[in-house]
């Protein structure tokens, strides 16, 4: 055992968790859990559920456990595992009331948008950024709430005093304290310019609406792509996703989706117009991209024509 | 909504009418979201401090004294239950005024 300890060899700790050891399961996934986690949240696009489903992933591995060739990719395996997990989370989800109305019974026609506050340091967007999630969770006791209230909601100093019952010299204090916390957890890509490849990409994504070039558009997508845009559900696959941009959004011809090159929360973006049959241009929302090696690995679409206000 | 309108929604409210207190909170109920959720860090903790915001805001919603102080009283509630939901202990009035 101590041998296992200081080698962690994967065949040896398959056959001891196949054995039915759970601690030599546990250090046979642990490489994986970022890869999964980052997975899971790919595919919820919420990354206050992906805890969860990473725990409902590994259940489900070690119950499935005794049918694992040991020739097959654990990884490969896992990724199988979570992925039937999130599509069974997305499934049920329609069903389970999502907590945004006080009184989900009542007609809420007053919702609005959150507000949205350009001294705030965080935009707020649906799927709120794992990594920002997880570096907020390391600020301790009023740290946290200061964070929230200044950098994500865009609240004043003195009206978070005030809700914290507090003094606003208290509250600069704790937020100057907060950032550096949260500065040291962020990846670094989490704010920084788009580099030249994923210009280059954005600009061919533009292009291949432009030409109506659906062949052009399903190569810019990987085969695995996920087209988030809630609260409608998630597309899945390379063809699908175009399929929809063709036939459902363009009634046809991509290039009636007008698309102009932007960026947005650190991340590659179009804002997009839409052309009428007369040849008017309705504003219709924006999309954020996520590049990988070379190729869009998802779309968060937000149809949500005032946004295109804030990026024209 | 004028603010007559909202006058009356809150005296409504007051008088227990669900409906008028929800149009009230509706404006400020995506902030809560957001609040709780980062607070907490997952999606059911986050869902039971929401349920539990609102039915603290039913219970005390005598205590609202103006529209204009609805945001405020909404989120001094989601505070209060996300401290109690993380274990955190506010210190007391004086001292907490640095």
């Amino acid at each position: 055992m101590s041998d296992l300890i200081a080698n962690p060899d994967p065949s040896r700790l398959l056959a001891a968790a196949q054995a039915g050891d759970e601690s030599a399961f546990r250090r046979l996934v642990e490489p994986y859990r970022h890869a999964l986690e980052v997975h899971c949240y790919r595919m919820l696009g919420s990354a206050l559920d992906t805890e969860d489903l990473v725990q409902e992933t590994l259940v489900r591995a070690w119950r499935a456990l005794g049918g694992f060739e040991p020739r097959a990719q654990i990884q490969t395996w896992l990724y199988r595992i979570a992925t039937n997990a999130c599509l069974d989370e997305l499934k049920r989800r329609p069903r389970r009331p999502e907590p945004l109305d006080p009184f989900p019974d009542l007609p809420v026609d007053e919702a609005s948008a959150p507000t949205y506050d350009p001294e705030a340091r965080y935009a707020i967007r649906e799927g709120m950024e794992l990594a920002l999630l997880r570096a907020i969770q390391e600020l301790p006791g009023r740290q946290r709430a200061v964070l929230i209230f200044r950098d994500v909601l865009g609240w004043t100093a003195p009206e978070v005093a005030e809700v914290l019952d507090t003094s606003v010299a208290s509250v600069t204090s704790a937020l100057q304290r907060a950032r550096v916390t949260i500065d040291q957890h962020l990846p670094d890509q989490a704010l920084r310019p788009p580099s030249p490849d994923e210009r280059e990409l954005l600009d061919r994504f533009v292009a291949v609406f432009e030409h109506d070039d659906m062949d052009g558009l399903v190569s810019l997508l990987r085969e695995d792509a996920l087209l988030r845009m809630p609260p409608q559900p998630s597309l899945l696959g390379d063809l699908q996703i175009a399929r929809f941009f063709r036939d459902v959004v363009a009634h046809g011809d991509l290039s009636r989706i007008r698309h102009t090159a932007t960026w947005a929360n650190g991340r590659p973006a179009v804002t997009i117009n839409l052309e009428t049959p007369d040849g008017r241009l309705i504003p219709h929302g924006i999309s954020v991209l996520d590049v990988e090696a070379g190729q869009i690995v998802g779309i968060d679409a937000f149809i949500k024509p005032e946004l295109l206000t804030r990026f024209g | 909504m004028d603010s007559c309108e909202h006058h009356e929604l809150l005296q409504a409210a007051r008088c227990g009418d669900e409906q008028a207190l929800g149009r009230l909170l509706a404006p400020h109920w995506c902030g809560v979201k957001v609040f709780c959720g980062l607070m907490l860090g997952n999606a059911d903790a986050a869902e039971r401090a929401m349920t539990e915001t609102a039915r603290t805001a039913r219970t005390e919603v005598e205590v609202i004294e103006s529209p204009a102080t609805v945001r405020m009283w909404i989120h001094q509630i989601a505070v209060r239950v996300c401290d109690e939901e993380i274990g955190y202990q506010p210190p007391n009035g004086a001292d907490n005024r640095e």
